[in-house]
Formats: structure tokens, sequence, C-alpha cells
């Protein structure tokens, strides 16, 4: 079968236009999955994996929160990758806006990566999506056209763990083997690396992300959407370190407190130096982790991820503590750091050499699924 | 350090925070605990950290030293070098025993491990970082509790029931016997300590607060 462009787009405008009338996504998910079981009428032959190769073409939908994400990946190689990120107007990300935000853009950017293709759509031998963790809300949008797609071409369904995901993108763009993994972004904050079959959380945030605590703080101080840039560049001229609680148990860390030290300093001390401070501290919090865990396993990599990996002051930081333990230090590239869909359809590549599906019926969103509830086929 | 006599150091480890050397003094085996600048962090926040960490570990050893809990003996500190010397327990890393050794030998040292930390809590001491990591077992199944330098005294049931879950969490992690370890543990644990079922009640609480635990797995 080839499709054309325009029957693609039709099922994601049905899709959206199905929002506008029912107001709740889940009735969009479930009108879909309906359409979808109703046009083909057993699951066994719904999808054709007969074009399985080594180097699978798998289509990735990334979207947790506030990034629309749509990537075509060949084996190891990102092909396409394109973004829609959403910028709340005040205040930090609201679910609902959100998830209209990615309703809006996916079929947008589908539309994009159809146009530059450079192979027929019916080469494409999976879709990959962001299952969770996330927000409920964005995820269900993300499954939904996921799942259109998907039913469409005739090609099966691979639901991916998010925070995984950052980690197989870094493993697949950068040399790092068998890494101790430091995840940094604004929803998850996480020191993760493989054991026995999966990945295990070494150590994770108690309350909110760094990410999240530098947006908060940037907020408080006046800063843009989202802070995490903006303080990197006030810390650069910040001088005088302040007193701010070092927060760190066991390999776990927690930012919340320090959020609240750092905003009781404000309108007595410069933008700079609260800034300074509060990244000194929080970051060094991380790094002991990062050595612990480090110094613990006896892992010879480790690897900065996600979207405040691109903060040139943390790496800085870890790439100490690298080699204070004998590790080499690795980081993904920024245009990859912050969400984005290719990381999904790499994940999505390795799960697809294991056969690793999930049919129409398991692809229910799934807003707090851990990193160490994966069973991880795919590393041996 | 003049007033020290180290006849003999040798390096033996290098950990997260500190490098260990083995010596002698007066004729007693030795480790030498010395607490190394991070480059990484800023000096000043450097030297905080080590300096808390220091005295709360010399602290704490006394402290339960003194109630009776197998620890070894603080021999002598140097606040000025962040150094400490500390009697050496000659025996292994408990880590490096759990896949070598026969479980029914586990569960004794588990049920031990469970006594002593028992013995701790009731007394108020916190360990605050206790891992496989950190036991070292002596005469094949008589567990020594090391490293305090996150320790501290606190009578807070949220800090008694951390200590358990960071030691929960390492083991599950690490063993598939996780589930009998943990029996024989209480069973010491409870054991040692009266109120040792509340603290494990709240561990659980401790436990639901973790992200991302879906909603069936918070009632149970």
């Amino acid at each position: 079968m080839i499709l054309k462009r325009g029957q693609l787009s039709e099922l994601t405008k049905f899709a959206l236009a199905a929002k506008d009338h029912l107001w709740h996504n889940i009735k969009i998910e479930l009108l879909v999955v309906y359409v979808g079981i109703r046009s083909f009428n057993s699951e066994s032959n719904l999808f054709d994996t007969t074009m399985a190769t080594n180097e699978p073409i798998i289509l990735g939908f990334e979207g947790t929160a506030h990034t629309a994400g749509v990537a075509v990946t060949r084996g190891n190689k990102i092909i396409i990758n394109k973004a829609a990120t959403y910028f709340p107007a005040q205040g930090g990300i609201h679910p609902r806006e959100a998830s209209e935000f990615l309703a809006k853009h996916f079929p947008k950017l589908l539309e994009q990566i159809f146009d530059v293709l450079p192979f027929e759509m019916k080469k494409i031998d999976a879709i990959a999506f962001s299952q969770g963790p996330g927000l409920g809300p964005c995820l269900r949008i993300t499954a939904t056209i996921a799942r259109a797609v998907s039913l469409l071409l005739k090609k099966p369904l691979i639901g991916v763990n998010h925070c995984i995901a950052h980690v197989e993108l870094g493993r697949m763009v950068t040399p790092a083997q068998d890494p101790m993994v430091l995840y940094v972004s604004g929803g998850n904050t996480q020191l993760i690396t493989f054991l026995n079959g999966r990945y295990r959380i070494l150590g994770e945030t108690l309350d909110i992300a760094i990410g999240n605590a530098l947006d908060t703080l940037g907020r408080s101080l006046g800063l843009p959407h989202p802070g995490g840039p903006y303080i990197e560049r006030e810390a650069k001229t910040g001088r005088n370190l302040l007193p701010l609680p070092y927060a760190i148990k066991g390999m776990s860390f927690s930012f919340s407190g320090v959020v609240t030290a750092a905003q009781k300093l404000i309108s007595k001390h410069a933008i700079s130096d609260i800034c300074y401070s509060f990244q000194e501290y929080t970051f060094a919090a991380l790094a002991e982790a990062t050595e612990r865990g480090l110094s613990c396993t006896k892992k010879h990599s480790l690897l900065l991820t996600g979207g405040v990996a691109a903060n040139i002051r943390l790496q800085k930081m870890m790439q100490e503590v690298a080699s204070e333990q004998a590790a080499k230090f690795f980081v993904v590239p920024k245009n990859l750091a912050g969400d984005n869909g290719a990381m999904i359809a790499l994940a999505g590549v390795n799960m697809f050499r294991e056969n690793d599906f999930t049919s129409v019926n398991q692809s229910h969103v799934k807003p707090r699924w851990r990193t160490d509830q994966v069973e991880v086929n795919w590393i041996h | 350090m003049d007033t020290l006599i180290i006849k003999q150091t040798d390096f033996i480890a290098k950990g997260a925070e500190a490098i260990i050397y083995r010596g002698s003094f007066l004729q007693t085996p030795i480790i030498l605990k010395h607490r190394i600048p991070k480059t990484y962090r800023l000096p000043q926040i450097d030297q905080m950290i080590r300096l808390k960490r220091l005295r709360a570990e010399a602290r704490i050893m006394t402290e339960a030293w003194k109630i009776g809990i197998r620890v070894p003996i603080l021999l002598g500190i140097d606040s000025d070098n962040y150094i400490l010397l500390i009697e050496e327990i000659q025996g292994e890393i408990l880590f490096s025993l759990m896949n070598s050794i026969p479980l029914t030998q586990l569960k004794l040292i588990f049920e031990g491990i469970g006594q002593q930390v028992g013995l701790l809590h009731e007394n108020d001491i916190i360990h605050g970082d206790l891992t496989v990591f950190n036991i070292i077992i002596r005469m094949e199944d008589t567990p020594w509790l090391i490293d305090f330098g996150l320790g501290q005294v606190s009578t807070e049931i949220e800090k008694k029931a951390d200590d358990l879950l960071t030691f929960y969490s390492t083991l599950k992690a690490i063993t598939p016997y996780y589930q009998v370890l943990i029996e024989v543990f209480q069973l010491g644990y409870f054991k040692a300590f009266e109120k040792g079922r509340k603290t494990f009640e709240h561990m659980k609480k401790i436990q639901s607060r973790a992200r991302y635990i879906a909603r069936e797995e918070r009632l149970e």
C-alpha cells in the first residue's frame, strides 16, 4: 500500500476534530483505537513486520510535556529530527495548554517530515512513541497520533520510556560504553546505570527536578522561561558565594529547599550572585552523588544527558568527577540534550531489533512509568 | 602530624570522598582516612563539607562505640588536614562477599546486621549511608559498621526509616535473595529495637512518596 500525504493528514485532522467535539482527550484515544480495531479484524495480521532488517527505519514521536518532536531514524542514524516547543506565556507549563500545543503541532511536523523524507512512507518499519512518564494530557495526544499513524501504515507500535530514551540516545550518539548516567532535565533528575537486566536508579531527586528548580528560581528572579540558560548566563558574572543548603542523601538529592533558601536572598543580593551560588550548591550535590555512583559500581564511562546537560558549568564539574574516578566523560550534543523525537526513535531501534512491540490495547499512557520498571532486553 | 607515629603507610583504596591508607600506630594496625579536596566544587563549599563530615564521623563513631556497637575505634583526628586515624577491622567488605558465600551464611550475617542497626537506632544514632559497601565481615559472619561520615544523632523516625530505605534499595539492586535477606535483617532489627516495627512502617510511607510510583503500588 502506498500512502499519500493527504490521507495521513486527514486521519490526524480527524483526531483533532474529534478532540474539539469530545472535549476529553481520552475519548479520542478510544475512538481511534475503536476505528483501528474495526478496520482490522484481528491484532495478528494487523501489522506487517516482514520488513525487519538490522537497520530498521523508525518514526519516533516525543510528547511528554512541552516538546512535540517527530523524527525518522535508520539504524543508528538520525535522518530527520523536527520539534516544536511550547513556551508558557506566564508561569510554568500548564498541562492542558501543553497538550493543546502538541495536538496543534504534531500534524504540522508530520507534514514537514513527509515533505523531506527521502523514501516512501511504507518503508518505515515501526512507530515509536513516548508512552511515559510525563503529563497525562500530553502523553495521550502523543499516543493517539502514534496509534493513528501505526494503524494507517500498518506498522507496529513501540512504547518507549522517555527517561530510557534519553539514556539510549546518549549511548548511540556518543562512544559511551555501559555508562553511569546522570540524566538531568526539567521533569527528571536521576542517576541511572544498567545492572542485572534493567536500568537501575541509584539516586534521584526526592522532590523536584533540577531543571524545574532552575525554572522556578528563574521566574522568581524575573528571568524569562526556561530559566536554566538565563541563570547560567547570570551566574558567569556572580562572584560572591551566598550560603545555601547542600542537600544530598546517600546518592539522592533534593532541590526544593535550596530554591526556597535562594528565593529568600532575592532583593538582598545581586541576581548574579544568587544564580552563581545556586548553581554551585546544587551542581556540587549532583556531582558528589555521581562520584559515589561511579565509585560504588566501578563503571568506566560517565554520560551526561537531558536538557540541563547543555549547562557548561555542570559539564565541567562532571568532567572532573569522571577524571577523579578514572572514567571517560561523555555528554550528548547540545541540539539533542533536550526532549526530541530522535531519542524516542533511537530507543525504538533497539527495541525493534528485539521485537519488543506494544500492541494497541497495551498502548495506554503511563504517566508514572519508572525507569526501573522496564525490562531491558536489548542489552546483553 | 608530628604527634602521630605511622611506621608504614600504604594506599589501599580510593572511595568517593576519601583516600584510605593502611599503616600502624603504636604497633596496632590502623586505617588512615584522608578526606581529599574535590576540585569540582568551590573551595569554600568543599572545606565546609569536609569539616562537617570529619567531625560527624568522629563523633558518631565514638558514640556508637560507647554503647557497644561493633565499630572501629577512633584513634586520632586531625581537622586541619581532614584526616582520621581509625583502628583497622580485618575482614572483607560485605559487597564483595555477596555473590561468593552460601545463603545460609548470608542469612546469619544479615540477622547480625539487623541487630547492630537496631541497636544504633535504639540509641538515636543514624548511620546516614547504610549500604553493603559500608559493612565489613570479620571472622566469617560478624558484621562491623564503618563510614559514619553522613551520620547524625537524631530521634526522628524519618531519619531512621531513611537508613533502612537506603539499605533496602541498594540491596534490591544487587542481590536476587533480597526478600530472604530482608526478612532475617528485620528479625535482628526488631530484636534489638523495640519500636523497630514503627520505623519499618514509616519506611514504607517514605517509599510511597517516591516519584512515579503507580497508585496501586502506593496502597500496598
